[in-house]
């Protein structure tokens, strides 16, 4: 069966049976990148559909072409590097790749519109709001001023954003993330185009957030009857909300079909590790992560058999010598694996793809009687100036962190959960003294830690370490690997000289599953996930008992991320450390963690032993994030209620009197609003702050 | 009239060719824009110094005598028709001229005369007269009439007569100055052949016609236009024709460049010029008060050689001792070449250096020579120096300093040797010796060296009313000064004037302070 | 603003005193090297005050400061806020002009150059700018001066014509020092276009810009040149000093009366007051153009004027 000939029977049909022509039809796709060290081949041969008013997904991790693919569809491309050298963009009747630039220019916005990944950055931030809408209008319609602003106005009241009509003249800064995520749809949706291509519109959202925007843009995209292509490398969201999916893998296609399909049968290794390797709220915590070994190939000389083959369990010679096409299993069904139809007949395990031994990891012995980290009461307040230059208007108070207690025992993960600018970072800050408390106590080892003196601190540095979230601005660019991890260790006199140093370098390097030649590499040589086990290596140099993780496996890929999680626990059972493990991801964080804290707005909302708080929250808000975070299973979510939790997180200049949580609250009463609730134990060993319960 | 060239003519770079020398009918009319390259501080003649103050305010006032604008150094009368001096000298009887008003209309009488000199000789009331001591041995002033002055002198002053012609010795209103004797320091009030017009602090200058001045039909200008301009842009002004003139002068190549840029209409006037470089040396500072030493920096120094070739590139030209060469009270080369210093045979004069330096114990004496930060004509004099004194095996570096930290480290003690400069408005010894008397009676003099016998042969000098008798004491003070060599004279200066040929009867003379009194300066078509 | 004022009164007034070399009243009674005697030198500094204890005089000049008096020039005798005033007109229209030159040739270049990155429309831009950067304002006043002059047998006038007096020659005269001084900052600001330019073409708005359909000269216009403009405005508000650093140069090689020379002047002479008052103007100047930048940065970036 030729390729075109399989996606063709493919085509004709959707998941729900009804036979129309394809809105979008992408064929053959091959997009280069002309850089001064090579051709990057970053799309190649992919082919897919959309048809109207359908939700397609297409996954992969980053730098697998699905984002080019989208570009490409919008002609949109950096110049002059990107360029599109074979294949056909179908888009209704015409070839989009063979329009002139300005009937292309009438095609975006018009017909096929785009929200990006950042709501943060894509919006322009010296123009307001109102005119960002209507510029779309103006581009492609004749219409009065008037008519516009009306338009503009339906538009945002569509999008959910209330108080429309002064918000049109606002600027995007005066809005909050979810808010120009909703005003970029509002701005998609502004002439009625027939697809939007949705490039990880919710990523860079908080899970409640997420959950109302994707709800939203499904909501449009039925009333509307408008279709849409989802890019996502979450699988949740996948599963929450698309109709098919297309999962990409170094600039292949690797798998495509109706998303049941994919999540039930995943018919390619390489989706079979995605799922696995994506820690679960629905499913118990058993074993470690199963993680996918090893780095997607270098796109400047791709391997010549399958793109996979090197990091895959199910690996033959054959698929070394031949890059296997894309063909069905099912109907509708297509993979691209040798052994697909092997593994359809005879299950996972007979193609080398079983689960690891599901080693059940015994329970920690934690020693309860002693805190080795002990909070008090801990206040971290900034002051912040507000207006410009000597025009300044008066100061503000930000409560980063307000009266936050708990205790972190020896041995133990103590995860630390909540959405952006609840504080969880600073409580990290304010433990490694980067940030000043303002009042209340930190215990470690019995000892002060705020009221230390600076030689004191100097020890209590060498027992306290960090790993930071980004491991690419937090390791010095000019120094090299070896360096930046002898540093602290001669500092710190823990090493007589430069070549002891550099020798225990080399096996920290060993221990977190790097290379010791890699000592003589710069930061930028490495991959993002290299990089951060050069920032865990780094931490272990001094040897330390403590290590907080500030969103340690936030910027990297799902694969990868399983992979740094994994060498976190082994290093713990290892080295006897003790984690304050902070997080926005409640999947992580569940995996990870022995306790859990969940914060809101500088507050801790509720703290138990893992189990008991996911299995059983006590605390709305938990429940509510809880029930945000998307399940990669089609079938869970579609059982699931999805609802919603409504608003947005308060500024924290100005937080809400009472419980701070009351105004997003659904049991919120009256005296929400006048008490602050204390911090109390709701049953053994299990804390929230809540009156209700 | 005509016109007559001091020393040296050129037009458009073409040497000999000289102006017409028929006569020319002057031509009314025209402002006279020329450059100055300072600014006075403020508008009193007696209280200021610089030529950037005798361009601008000289043609606003006259003086009791002047010089002959072409005839330097005869003396003619300004303000006075006539003079008269007894012949014990002691006794000065000037005729004023009748007719002269102020430009405020008031009429001029001896009262005005009486009253500026005493200003000058004696001032009251917080009044600054630098010049004072010059005029210390006049006793009275006596006015019989409205138009006759009688100066009486308490001792003869051989100077005394041109000194009558000083352009600082500026005639104000009698009546000024009772109200104010600070007065003239802010107005600008004379008899003068221009009346004040306009001062544009930091910008320009000026000045307009006084149509009631005595002297018939002149000024034949209408006005002059004094623009403060230095440095290149001053000669780019000249060159570009903004300005006619400046009067200050100019380095030989700026000369030329202008010579070039202005062409056939350049006209260049030269002089020697009555200002000197010396060479001080602080003889207070070991090894400097050694007489030895001293010689040996004098008679290293090839002074016709150096003037020979620095006059092709620095404004400095004329071989001289104490006074201006060419001057009648002046050394004659014949005499000259007897004085340490000036043999024309080098070699042998470095020989005696060195031997001199030996018998000090300085064979490798090295020392700091402060000099002057503006390149013309200190730079190159003082870098010839340096390599004269390197012939005789001597290391001196060259400290060029700002005028304000140059003139402070003068006249300090602790520099070790500088270059010093003096110039004045006329070569009369009273004026041109006083850098040479003891420390102790000269401001000027920065060496720290006192000499009882040349003090006492100055002020014989100066009482010395026959000429010949003067040139003796003078000689012998000289010798001396020479011989002792703790202020030793190098290389005198020379005037190059290059303007505009629409500028007319302008005479270049000896000194920048003279002949700027614009009366009888004309503008061609 | 005060406080900054202040530490700039207190520091110069004394750094004057401590440097060496002659005063004002050597320099203006000696300073042609005349044989003044010492009894004048000391009426004329107990006149000017210079006698007093050297906190006195401080405490003098500051009583005065604080009533808005700058002194009196000791060189000149004439109030040091008269002298600045009629010099200050000058100052401020080459500094304006060389500004708006500056930014009239910077937004446009910066801008070709940047759209037409590694073409060789580019690559003359560039050499253009770069060429600014090392060319010093004064010695690229003299090429003016003497192109004028040997060309077109022509200088600018010397002396300062009023713009609304006549404006023509006013503009003949000021152009020029404009140019020499505008064109390094011009220089600069191109170069910080450029880039800035060629930062914000990369931003996520204005792909958005682009995948709504928007013309692409309104992209570059509407979306990419507003945002480009606030390092822009940064890049002009420091080079300010230079502005001012070049303007002393420049003042005298085009013979200008402006606040530039007199710095030169007031030095040159020790006119301790004068150079008080001057360095005070700057300062103000300078706390002046960064206000100004600030409100600039306000009405350019909605973020600012609502935070």
């Amino acid at each position: 069966m030729t390729l075109t000939a399989d996606l063709q029977t493919a085509g004709a049909e959707t998941s729900s049976g009804r036979t129309t022509t394809p809105l979008l039809s992408i064929r053959n796709l091959h997009v280069h990148f002309v850089t001064s060290r090579g051709v990057v081949r970053a799309v190649e041969g992919i082919s897919y559909d959309v048809r109207p008013g359908e939700v397609v997904a297409v996954v992969g991790e980053s730098g697998c072409g699905k984002s080019v693919s989208a570009l490409s569809v919008m002609r949109l491309l950096t110049k002059p590097t990107g360029r599109v050298v074979g294949g056909e963009i179908m888009f209704e009747d015409r070839d989009l790749l063979k329009l002139s630039e300005d009937e292309m220019r009438e095609v975006r916005g018009e017909e096929i519109a785009m929200i990006f990944q950042e709501p943060m950055t894509s919006l322009n931030p010296v123009l307001p709001i109102g005119f960002q809408i209507t510029e779309t209008l103006f581009m492609h319609r004749t219409i009065t001023k008037d008519k516009a602003r009306a338009r503009a106005l339906e538009l945002l009241k569509l999008v959910g954003i209330p108080d429309p009509e002064r918000r049109l003249d606002q600027y995007p800064h005066q809005f909050s993330g979810g808010m120009r995520q909703r005003v970029m749809i509002a701005i998609a949706l502004a002439c009625d185009p027939k697809l939007i291509i949705a490039d990880e519109p919710t990523t860079a959202l908080d899970v409640t957030i997420q959950a109302q925007i994707l709800q939203l843009m499904k909501d449009l995209s039925r009333r509307l009857n408008i279709a849409m292509v989802i890019i996502t490398h979450n699988l949740g969201v996948v599963a929450r909300y698309a109709d098919r999916v297309n999962v990409m893998y170094a600039a292949k296609m690797a798998e495509q079909g109706t998303a049941e399909a994919i999540f039930a049968r995943p018919r390619h290794p390489y989706t079979i590790g995605l799922l696995r390797s994506v820690p679960r709220l629905d499913k118990p915590r058993t074993s470690k992560l199963e993680t996918i070994e090893g780095l997607p190939p270098n796109l400047l000389s791709p391997p010549q058999g399958c793109r996979f083959a090197e990091r895959c369990r199910a690996k033959q010679d054959a698929c070394i010598v031949e890059m296997p096409p894309l063909e069905a299993v099912e109907e509708g069904h297509l993979t691209a694996c040798l052994r697909a139809r092997e593994m359809a007949e005879k299950g996972f395990a007979a193609v080398g793809l079983a689960r690891p031994e599901v080693k059940t990891i015994e329970r920690k012995r934690i020693d309860r009687s002693k805190p080795l980290l002990e909070l008090k009461n801990l206040k971290t307040h900034f002051h912040v100036s507000r207006g410009l230059g000597f025009l300044k208007g008066g100061r503000a108070t930000v409560k980063a962190v307000d009266d936050v207690s708990f205790e972190v025992f020896r041995g133990e993960t103590l995860g630390l959960v909540g959405e952006s600018g609840c504080g969880k970072t600073t409580v990290g800050r304010t433990i490694l003294r980067l940030e000043k408390a303002t009042s209340g106590g930190i215990l470690f080892d019995g000892q002060d830690m705020l009221g230390a003196s600076a030689r004191e601190m100097k020890k209590l540095r060498r027992r306290v370490q960090v790993i930071f979230q980004d491991p690419f601005s937090s390791l010095n660019p000019r120094m090299t690997i070896g360096q930046i991890i002898d540093e602290p260790m001669l500092v710190y006199g823990l090493q007589p000289n430069r070549k002891a140093a550099r020798a225990r370098t080399g096996e920290l390097l060993l221990s977190v599953g790097l290379f010791d030649y890699m000592a003589d590499r710069y930061p930028h040589e490495l991959s993002g996930g290299q990089r951060q086990r050069v920032g865990i290596a780094r931490a272990l140099a001094l040897e330390p008992e403590f290590i907080v993780c500030d969103e340690p496996v936030s910027a990297l890929d799902v694969s990868i991320q399983a992979q740094i999680i994994n060498i976190l626990e082994d290093l713990q059972e290892e080295f006897g450390l003790t984690y304050l493990f902070i997080a926005h991801d409640l999947a992580v964080v569940r995996h990870i963690s022995d306790r859990v804290a969940v914060m809101y707005l500088g507050r801790v909302m509720e703290l138990a032993e893992r189990d008991p708080l996911y299995d059983d929250p006590q605390h709305p808000y938990t429940k509510a994030l809880l029930e945000a975070v998307p399940v990669p299973d089609p079938i869970l979510e579609g059982q699931r209620s999805h609802q919603v939790l409504g608003g947005e997180v308060p500024s924290p200049l100005n937080p809400p009197k009472g419980c701070v949580f009351h105004t997003r609250c659904p049991l919120a009463s009256e005296e929400c609003k006048r008490e602050v609730p204390q911090f109390r134990e709701i049953k053994p060993n299990h804390y929230a702050a809540c009156i209700k319960l | 009239m005509y016109k007559a060239l001091v020393t040296t003519t050129m037009l458009a770079g073409l040497f000999a060719l000289p102006v017409a020398a028929t006569a020319e009918e002057p031509r009314h009319g025209g402002v006279l824009p020329f450059a100055v390259s300072a600014e006075p501080p403020n508008y009193d003649c007696h209280a200021n110094t610089s030529f950037a103050f005798i361009h601008p305010v000289r043609p606003s006032y006259n003086t009791l005598l002047r010089f002959v604008p072409d005839s330097y150094p005869d003396i003619e009368g300004d303000l006075a028709e006539s003079w008269d001096v007894s012949d014990d000298g002691l006794t000065y009887t000037f005729e004023l001229r009748e007719g002269v008003v102020f430009h405020d209309g008031s009429d001029f009488t001896s009262r005005d005369v009486k009253a500026s000199y005493d200003r000058i000789r004696d001032p009251q009331d917080g009044a600054v007269s630098i010049r004072a001591a010059a005029y210390s041995d006049i006793e009275s002033i006596e006015t019989p009439d409205d138009h006759t002055v009688v100066i009486n002198l308490s001792a003869p002053n051989a100077a005394m007569l041109a000194q009558f012609a000083s352009p600082w010795d500026c005639i104000y209103s009698a009546e000024k100055l009772e109200e104010d004797p600070r007065w003239p320091e802010r107005n600008i009030m004379g008899t003068g052949p221009f009346t004040f017009g306009d001062h544009v602090a930091g910008s320009h200058w000026v000045g307009e016609r006084f149509e009631d001045y005595w002297d018939g039909d002149k000024p034949y200008l209408d006005g002059f236009r004094a623009i403060f301009t230095s440095g290149a842009p001053m000669v780019n002004a000249l060159a570009g024709g903004e300005v006619l003139a400046e009067f200050r002068g100019h380095s030989p190549a700026d000369r030329d460049r202008l010579v070039n840029s202005i062409g056939d209409s350049a006209v260049v006037q030269e002089s020697a010029w009555a200002c000197k470089l010396i060479v001080a040396l602080n003889t207070e500072k070991p090894p400097f008060d050694d007489v030895r030493v001293r010689q040996a920096l004098s008679l290293a120094v090839d002074r016709y050689a150096g003037a020979e070739h620095l006059q092709r590139i620095a404004l400095v030209r004329h071989v001289g001792g104490l006074l201006r060469p060419g001057y009648e009270l002046a050394a004659s080369e014949e005499e000259l070449e007897e004085m340490l210093g000036f043999s024309r045979d080098i070699e042998a004069s470095r020989e005696r250096a060195r031997e001199l330096l030996a018998e000090a114990g300085q064979e490798n004496l090295s020392f700091t020579f402060v000099n002057r930060n503006i390149p013309m004509p200190y730079t190159p004099v003082g870098v010839f120096l340096i390599d004269q004194w390197r012939h005789i095996g001597l290391d001196v570096e060259h400290e060029q300093l700002e005028t304000r930290l140059y003139q402070s480290a003068l006249r300090g003690d602790d520099y070790e040797a500088g270059l010093d400069f003096h110039c004045d408005y006329m070569d009369e010894p009273n004026l041109q010796l006083i850098k040479y008397i003891s420390s102790d009676r000269s401001t000027i003099n920065y060496t720290g060296y006192n000499n009882a016998e040349i003090d006492e042969l100055y002020e014989r000098q100066s009482r010395a009313l026959d000429i010949e008798e003067r040139k003796s004491i003078i000689r012998d003070m000289e010798h001396i000064a020479m011989e002792e060599a703790y202020n030793i004279p190098t290389i005198w200066w020379h005037r190059i004037i290059v303007h505009h040929d629409q500028l007319r009867n302008w005479h270049v003379s000896p000194s920048h302070y003279l002949n700027q009194d614009l009366a009888e300066v004309w503008l061609a078509e | 603003m005060i406080p900054t004022l202040l530490g700039v009164a207190i520091l110069v007034f004394f750094m004057l005193r401590v440097m060496p070399g002659d005063d004002v009243v050597e320099m203006m009674l000696r300073g042609e090297g005349a044989d003044v005697p010492q009894h004048i030198i000391e009426a004329e500094r107990i006149r000017l005050g210079l006698d007093q204890p050297v906190i006195m005089q401080f405490f003098s000049w500051m009583g005065g400061l604080l009533q808005g008096d700058l002194g009196t020039s000791m060189w000149t005798g004439r109030p040091v806020a008269y002298e600045l005033g009629i010099r200050l007109e000058l100052s401020l229209q080459v500094a304006l002009m060389a500004t708006v030159l500056a930014i009239l040739i910077a937004l446009p270049l910066g801008t070709l150059s940047a759209i037409f990155r590694n073409t060789w429309i580019d690559h003359i831009i560039r050499i253009v700018s770069i060429a600014g950067l090392a060319v010093p304002s004064f010695w690229l006043g003299m090429l003016i001066i003497l192109f004028l002059l040997t060309v077109f047998r022509w200088i600018p006038p010397l002396t300062f014509t009023p713009f609304l007096e006549d404006p023509l020659k006013n503009l003949s005269q000021l152009i020029w020092p404009a140019l020499a001084v505008g064109y390094r900052y011009s220089a600069v600001a191109t170069r910080m276009t450029r880039s800035s330019i060629l930062e914000v073409m990369q931003e996520d708005y204005i792909r958005t810009a682009r995948a709504k359909g928007v013309y692409e000269r309104l992209v570059v216009a509407r979306h990419g040149m507003r945002n480009a403009l606030l390092p822009v405005i940064t890049v002009i508000g420091l080079e300010f000093a230079f502005l001012i650093g070049g303007l002393v140069v420049t003042e005298q090689v085009f013979s200008l009366n402006g606040i530039g020379r007199l710095f030169v002047q007031a030095v040159a002479r020790g006119d301790y007051t004068m150079i008080q008052g001057l360095v005070l103007l700057v300062a103000v100047a300078f706390i002046l153009v960064n206000f100004l930048i600030d409100l600039l940065y306000a009405a350019v970036d909605p973020r600012i004027r609502y935070s």
